[in-house]
């Protein structure tokens, strides 16, 4: 469904508490982010407790959307924020455990870690370049890669202006490209 | 396609080892809706929220106009204006006065008594001096009959001789 429709489901939420609205917000969100709270923070774990925080607070504070913005960037503010409390109480300390394999409930078509053992070398290797960035840079790439939010919204949930989101992006590019510039000869040699 | 993918070829192993990290719901659970024992905060209507402010001055500006003292054990709370609170200091002020003039009073009935014990002393030093007077005349009169009758005794000697 389109933007406009997320920002009816969320209205509907706000004004009339209905349930049926949420239930169909939460159905569209929560795998993105579970996953954005996930990379972002480090923690699977504690990632399900704080979706679950987040959309808590949608449904709390739905009647507090201001539609003038859109409203994957209030649902990923709210993450964001959510995000950084839960940081804020562990002291920074951060942990990366994703690289394990667990998974309870695989959707259809999502990213199944029995590929080749090439794949999962280069994902293995982009993860833990990725593992030494900053928090918000994480951010950064989960909210363009999950979404193609424009940078402007990105800015407004990180608190940064849309050029500097921009000049981010691309920096963070580089620095992955530099750190890993012998993918493409590990790529062709599973070929 | 995100703009990595633009920038990009499609077949970069890169674009798509970030993909599938930016996508990827290992250990993911479904979100429990069974907490949403709640009810989401309703957007507050402005003349309710006027209403309410309102009703908070007229309670205040109440509450300023009148002073009352609460005590519950120990405890004593005290509300009241300006006025109320100098004029309670005032009488505070007062019983203190009064206790000190009831200790003065009790200093100087004890010191009327003591003046009331010297001034009877000397009552009875007066008398005493009056009746050692009243003695010292009678013995002096006594003393001057004496010589008197000593000095006709010797003049009727002196002519019974002649």
């Amino acid at each position: 469904m389109d933007e406009t429709t997320d920002k009816a489901l969320i209205q509907a939420v706000g004004t009339a508490n209905d349930r049926a609205a949420f239930d169909a917000l939460v159905q569209r969100w929560d795998r993105r982010i579970f996953a954005f709270l996930a990379k972002a923070g480090g923690d699977v774990e504690a990632a399900a407790d704080m979706r679950q925080d987040v959309f808590l607070r949608v449904w709390k504070y739905a009647a507090t959307y201001n539609e003038a913005y859109a409203f994957s960037t209030w649902l990923y503010r709210i993450a964001h924020n959510v995000l950084h409390t839960w940081r804020a109480k562990r002291n920074g300390s951060y942990t990366f455990p994703l690289n394990e394999k667990e998974d309870t409930h695989e959707a259809p078509g999502s990213y199944r870690p029995d590929h080749s053992a090439i794949t999962s070398e280069i994902d293995q290797r982009v993860r833990t370049a990725i593992d030494g960035f900053e928090v918000d840079d994480r951010e950064l790439l989960l909210m363009r890669l999950q979404t193609e939010m424009p940078y402007r919204e990105i800015g407004e949930v990180l608190g940064i202006p849309e050029t500097t989101a921009k000049s981010r992006a691309y920096k963070l590019m580089s620095r992955l490209r530099e750190q890993l510039a012998d993918l493409h000869a590990v790529a062709r040699s599973s070929s | 396609m995100n703009d990595f993918d633009a920038k990009h070829s499609p077949d970069d192993p890169l674009v798509g080892a970030l993909d599938r990290w930016a996508n990827d719901t290992s250990g993911y659970r479904p979100f429990d809706a069974t907490m949403l024992s709640t009810p989401p905060k309703r957007r507050i209507a402005r003349w309710r929220a006027a209403a309410t402010f309102a009703a908070a001055a007229m309670f205040l500006f109440a509450l300023s106009q009148v002073s009352f003292t609460i005590s519950m054990g120990g405890a004593t709370l005290q509300w009241g204006t300006i006025v109320a609170n100098e004029s309670e200091e005032l009488s505070t002020q007062l019983a203190e006065t009064e206790t000190r003039i009831a200790l003065f009073e009790d200093q100087l009935s004890t010191h009327v008594d003591a003046i009331n014990t010297v001034a009877a002393q000397n009552a009875i030093l007066g008398e005493s001096l009056n009746a050692t007077a009243i003695e010292l005349v009678q013995r002096q009169e006594l003393e001057s009959a004496a010589r008197i009758y000593d000095m006709q005794h010797l003049a009727q000697l002196v002519t019974y001789e002649q």
